[in-house]
């Protein structure tokens, strides 16, 4: 950690709302792209990223600097986005199909009036059909493989780091990026070939 | 090398991660199989898209909202004596736990109540903290010394409250927080989190266990060890 980074987190602890917005100002663009492509809700994205720096907050005083700051931020962010996710598998879950209402004659379905949390439509008409596919297929992937990959292919963070902030060995992490990987791969051909095997 | 081990190291490769005697074979089996390569070409092409996905720019007002967030935080924030006996904190946002358990191991009735009965006796007492006692209709002031028994409610409100359990377990409740004990069971005591904020150091059991519930049914946590931080507001 560089002295000017542990200066900012001791004025931090100390109260000083110019070192909040500093130390938010820093890490913004990278923590928020990570978060988003994590739980692929913008909207909750938004929510997980307040709650990174409020758990920063009242951490610090405990925190001891053994590793990059950045390492220790991350990893309370993916903690926070894989309480979200276990949170809401206990969620009781509503059926897409569901009837919720009737508008000029036509029934309307739950999947009908829900924002599904992806892209808003704007940006989603700017992404190409390859695109769309693997920020679906992205969402398909088994969680601890997902942060992976997001954390080497958008973040450029060594494996090292990867197994830091994921609790996990140098090799397992580097497993996961690849098993990651392959499985995007696969899950976009699925994707690619669905049409044609149901023309079959 | 052959295609099976070609393909099982592309994803490697294409993250530039392949390095080595395995690259050098790769390399010279796709010069040669045009199969291989193109599935290279493919997975390059994911990696690629990927990569071009759109992701959320810095915001004026982002900032702001969260620095607002933790300056409210801060102000709010317990002087943490937790932190400072090194406890564990876990905070869970909203609904929180179904069942937090004294130690792991539950299910194989390792861990007990060495004590016949459960109840906590309020070891000191910072600010203003009332008890509702089972079956009254009034809150009276909490005191150190007094028990806090099956039924009864305590609630801070401009304080804060340490107990010990009879079973040695120790308890801290933040301020704007409310427990009961809510089950007089000798091997499952239960204590109830109605709102609020706590702190529990839990002395493993040699049988049975201790539960922690909040009024919802609806949630869940994750204790490590056996000292850890409960918020359910």
């Amino acid at each position: 950690m560089s002295p000017e980074e542990r200066d900012l987190l001791k004025r931090c602890a100390r109260g000083d709302e110019s070192a909040y917005r500093e130390l938010v100002e820093r890490f913004e663009r990278p923590l928020i792209q990570f978060i988003v492509r994590y739980v692929d809700d913008r909207s909750l994205a938004e929510d997980l990223f307040q709650d990174t720096f409020v758990r920063v907050l009242k951490n610090l005083r405990t925190y001891r600097p053994e590793g990059a700051f950045s390492t220790w931020l991350y990893t309370i962010a993916r903690n926070l986005c894989l309480d979200h996710i276990k949170h809401v598998r206990k969620v009781k879950m509503t059926s897409m199909d569901t009837p919720v209402g009737e508008e000029g004659g036509k029934v309307l379905y739950l999947q009908d009036v829900l924002r599904d949390g992806g892209p808003a439509p704007e940006a989603r008409a700017e992404l190409s059909e390859e695109e769309e596919t693997v920020r679906a297929c992205l969402g398909q992937l088994a969680p601890v493989k997902k942060e992976a990959l997001i954390l080497r292919v958008y973040h450029n963070f060594s494996y090292q780091e990867i197994a830091e902030i994921t609790d996990c060995p140098v090799g397992t992490a580097k497993y996961r990026v690849h098993e990651a990987m392959q499985d995007l791969g696969t899950l976009v051909r699925a994707a690619a070939d669905g049409p044609a095997e149901e023309a079959l | 090398m052959s295609c099976a081990a070609t393909l099982k190291h592309l994803p490697a490769m294409v993250l530039g991660d392949l390095e080595g005697a395995d690259r050098d074979a790769a390399v010279a089996h796709l010069r040669d199989c045009a199969s291989c390569r193109s599935e290279r070409a493919r997975l390059e092409s994911v990696l690629s898209a990927a990569k071009r996905l759109p992701a959320p720019e810095p915001s004026g007002s982002r900032r702001e909202r969260v620095v607002a967030a933790m300056a409210a935080a801060a102000e709010d924030a317990p002087q943490a004596e937790a932190p400072r006996r090194g406890w564990l904190r876990f905070t869970m946002a909203a609904a929180v736990l179904l069942a937090v358990f004294g130690t792991w191991g539950v299910a194989t009735g390792r861990f007990g109540l060495a004590a016949p009965a459960f109840e906590l006796v309020a070891e000191d007492v910072a600010g203003e903290a009332l008890v509702l006692r089972a079956g009254g209709s009034a809150w009276e002031p909490l005191v150190p010394g007094a028990p806090v028994r099956m039924g009864d409610r305590v609630l801070t409100n401009g304080g804060r409250a340490w107990f010990r359990s009879t079973a040695d377990d120790r308890i801290v409740l933040a301020d704007a927080s409310q427990i009961m004990i809510n089950r007089q069971d000798i091997a499952h005591p239960s204590l109830m989190l109605v709102y609020g904020e706590l702190w529990a150091e839990i002395t493993p059991r040699t049988t049975g266990h201790v539960r922690f519930e909040s009024p919802e049914g609806d949630g869940f946590a994750e204790v490590l060890g056996t000292r850890f931080h409960l918020e359910y507001r």
